[in-house]
């Protein structure tokens, strides 16, 4: 038997990892601990079942227990690690023997920020997560007339859209001004909560949430906010991802600011011999380099094959991220890359921007719609450090060009004068990137 | 328990980034959020920060410890044609 591999966690990262290690070492014995009963399938996809956009969750499954057995790879469901010992490197699992490795990649994920008011013990509070969960979750919502989500970060957004596409009465409180209120530009939700209020959604903005309130039978019957009270039947709770660090820190593994793990750009921890990845570690921003923690299923993935390759003996690297980021909200998409204007006004980093306002396709062909596009550059240079847009269609294209973009140091002159798609049906003479561009290269004369 | 840094890092963006929508929802013409707080962030930390250069700035967020004080791998253009 060859050396011994062991994973915890059967998300993204976790999967990744083992998938990792098993490319570089064949030979390897791969072991992936998960406390759930299924693995390998993709939870962003949940708010897009309960939305009734997607027919049943059967369809997010993405393989099939056999398919691991034939990859070398054991998987042990629905078993918890409670303990690492860095030192006998081995981890200790809830009722059994320890279990010894070689090496050992920490893929725990994350959690929702605890809420600190009272009643979180309450039925009919909603952490979307399990898959499991989320299937019995689903039939309830049948039965749901009014819903609170906490918070409208990104799967708070989705959830709002979700539930208010099934007819439930949606209520969103957030103590931020508007929605992605961390990432984004008021500029560019503007339209989200323009959509949102045509579905019937209704919008409690700068409220905080003071409590849950329950019933004689300990069910949620409502939400206590810094606003009033909302009577609802269930309360969807979106708060902040925190990393599951809780076995890492236990072992004495370093975290950082963010309370993810420490790693380096291999993917390897200060412990020796353990590897971390996906949302229960910190990685640097590609500009300026504040750490960065919580982010997407395609970040965990990529980083959880950099860990299990060099946990394996691989040498892999992982960059620096620029965060490409998009999503549904409401009848729009919403996306961006890097720095927005409220995110580098809060840093204080200098800036100039340019926005401009388009359209997806030729302004004659039908089912154009209107595309938003605003770019922050370093003033000087005008190279271009974050981007920002809403439209109806074509977000994520720009926001995974725009990534690339700030990735490479181009700046608005370059952008000004690129050459753009021309074709009625998918793209119009004047690309809205081009025109933000020119846009900003002329602010940063004016001033 | 949080680390001194984590508590340093969870306050500062939160009054940072309630600053920053303030004054961002200002220049665009929207509601501006309350910035009320505790009197260290709001009154003490908030306008020194604001009066202090980047670099500097720059320069204490990089020395807070955290991944990106560790081993990465240096990004760059290709150098020389492309064909």
């Amino acid at each position: 038997m060859g050396q011994r591999i062991v994973v915890i966690g059967g998300g993204g990262g976790g999967l990744g990892a083992a998938g990792g290690a098993k490319a570089v070492d064949p030979g390897a014995e791969v072991i992936v601990f998960t406390e759930f009963e299924d693995v390998a399938y993709s939870p962003c996809g949940i708010p897009f079942v309960h939305g009734k956009e997607i027919p049943s969750f059967e369809a997010l499954f993405l393989a099939d227990k056999q398919s691991y057995i034939d990859a070398g790879i054991e998987i042990r469901y629905n078993t918890t690690v409670t303990s690492i010992d860095t030192a006998k490197k081995t981890v200790q699992v809830l009722d059994g023997e320890p279990v010894a490795y070689d090496s050992l990649v920490i893929a725990t994920g994350f959690g929702y920020a605890n809420p600190g008011v009272p009643g979180g013990d309450l039925d009919g509070l909603y952490y979307v997560k399990n898959i499991r969960e989320a299937m019995e979750w689903d039939k309830r919502l049948d039965t749901v007339k009014k819903a609170v989500v906490v918070e409208a970060g990104p799967l708070g957004v989705e959830m709002i859209t979700a539930l208010a596409h099934r007819g439930i009465e949606t209520h969103v409180i957030d103590p931020n001004p508007w929605a992605l209120g961390e990432v984004a530009d008021p500029d560019i939700v503007e339209l989200v909560h323009e959509s949102w209020t045509e579905l019937g959604v209704q919008m409690h903005w700068n409220t905080t949430l003071e409590a849950f309130l329950g019933d004689d039978k300990g069910s949620v019957r409502g939400v206590m906010t810094s606003g009033g009270e909302i009577e609802c039947d269930l309360v969807v709770v979106a708060t902040h991802k925190v990393p599951n660090n809780a076995l890492a820190a236990a072992a004495g593994l370093k975290t950082g600011s963010t309370g993810g793990v420490i790693i380096d750009g291999g993917m390897k921890t200060s412990a020796p011999s353990v590897w971390a990845c996906g949302d229960v570690c910190e990685v640097p921003h590609g500009l300026g380099g504040l750490p960065l923690q919580g982010l997407t299923g395609s970040h965990a993935y990529a980083q959880g094959k950099v860990a299990g390759a060099n946990a394996a003996g691989g040498s892999r690297t992982y960059n620096p991220v620029y965060v490409p980021w998009g999503m549904v909200a409401g009848k729009w998409m919403i996306g961006g890359v890097a720095f927005g204007e409220v995110t580098a006004d809060a840093l204080g980093m200098p800036h100039v921007i340019g926005i401009a306002d388009g359209i997806s396709r030729a302004r004659y062909y039908p089912g154009v719609k209107k595309v938003r596009v605003k770019l922050i550059a370093e003033p000087g240079t005008l190279r271009l450090i974050g981007a920002q847009m809403v439209g109806g269609e074509g977000i994520k294209e720009r926001a995974d060009f725009l990534g690339v973009a700030v990735k490479t140091g181009l700046t608005l002159y370059d952008l000004a004068t690129m050459e753009n798609v021309y074709s009625p049906p998918i793209g119009a003479l004047n690309e809205p990137i081009a025109v933000a561009a020119q846009k900003g290269i002329a602010a940063s004369k004016a001033t | 328990m949080q680390s001194p840094s984590a508590w340093l890092r969870v306050n500062a963006q939160h009054y940072l980034l309630r600053d920053s929508q303030s004054r961002v929802a200002r220049r665009r013409g929207y509601a501006p959020p309350n910035t009320a707080g505790s009197f260290f962030w709001t009154k003490v930390f908030i306008p020194i920060y604001r009066v202090m250069p980047w670099g500097l700035r720059r320069r204490i967020m990089v020395a807070i410890p955290g991944s990106h004080t560790k081993q990465w791998a240096k990004q760059g253009l290709p150098e020389g044609p492309a064909v």
